[in-house]
């Protein structure tokens, strides 16, 4: 039993060191001129940026220069376009990005292939109509933060 | 002195008293099933019984609750301290890897931005 128990230990400590490593965080924050010079010229929008992010944020950003010479010619380029404003978004705008992200993802593929239309569609409404959908939508989501959770403990 | 020789002295000493009293040979002998209780968990006792340092240690180990509780927290504690870390390096990778589909998709930044979007797509549902 005391064996097995050691064994466990040894094997979990393996385990964490093994995917830190594999992660390849940092022990202290990036600086820009760590990077290499491949990454500097992928993540050039950022550099004003760079030394408020965070070390997190910093290695997600080194990943995704990392991918980017796989990317496609037309994905590149909206990579470039895009960073600079994604990185000037609050991290709550951020998140709730990324939220709607993965709740397109889960449309039906028949609807997910309309979306760029869909959005056109919105584009061609007027500036008031847009702004009554985004009241509605800020009252949806003020309802469901005020809903109980059917989950929580009593 | 030592303890063992000390013992000795009482034990010669106890041996040419002779008679006790009842309630002296009743403390005594509580008295000495406490000690001979702690002698058989100590370590000397244990590798004399089992004439084996590593069994004599599994006995200490089930002989003494702290030991048999220490290893199963520590591994509970290094348990959850590796499911912590494993959560977290996959938060960090899911959030890279949906950043590298916003940043590269058809759709615009605004498109994930503007929550009227959202209530457009689901009013047009209907």
């Amino acid at each position: 039993m005391a064996k097995t128990l050691f064994a466990i230990i040894l094997l979990a400590l393996n385990l964490v060191n093994a995917e830190q490593s594999f992660a390849a965080a940092p022990k202290k924050p990036l600086t820009w001129s760590e990077l290499s010079a491949e990454e500097r010229e992928v993540l050039a929008p950022l550099e004003s940026h760079w030394t408020d992010m965070t070390t997190s944020r910093k290695n997600k950003w080194v990943g995704i220069a990392r991918k980017y010479k796989t990317l496609r010619p037309t994905e590149q380029e909206n990579v470039k376009a895009r960073m600079a404003e994604w990185a000037s978004l609050t991290p709550t705008d951020r998140q709730s990005a990324r939220n709607r992200f993965k709740n397109l993802e889960k449309m039906p593929p028949d609807k997910k292939v309309k979306l760029a239309d869909k959005w056109v569609e919105y584009q061609q409404l007027t500036e008031s109509e847009r702004e009554e959908l985004r009241a509605a939508a800020r009252s949806n989501q003020g309802k469901q933060q005020k809903a109980p959770n059917p989950k929580a403990l009593p | 002195m030592s303890e063992n020789v000390f013992g000795k002295k009482i034990r010669s000493a106890l041996r040419d008293v002779p008679e006790l009293s009842s309630d002296i040979a009743a403390r005594l002998e509580e008295s000495r099933a406490r000690a001979v209780g702690i002698h058989a968990t100590s370590w000397v006792s244990a590798v004399s019984r089992t004439g084996n340092s590593q069994e004599a240690a599994f006995a200490l180990f089930r002989d003494f609750p702290l030991p048999r509780l220490l290893l199963p927290t520590i591994a509970l504690i290094v348990g959850l301290l590796t499911i912590q870390s494993l959560k977290q390096i996959q938060t960090a990778e899911e959030i890279e890897e949906i950043d590298t589909a916003v940043l590269t998709g058809d759709l615009p930044l605004d498109a994930y931005i503007d929550a009227g979007f959202d209530a457009w797509l689901r009013r047009s549902s209907r």
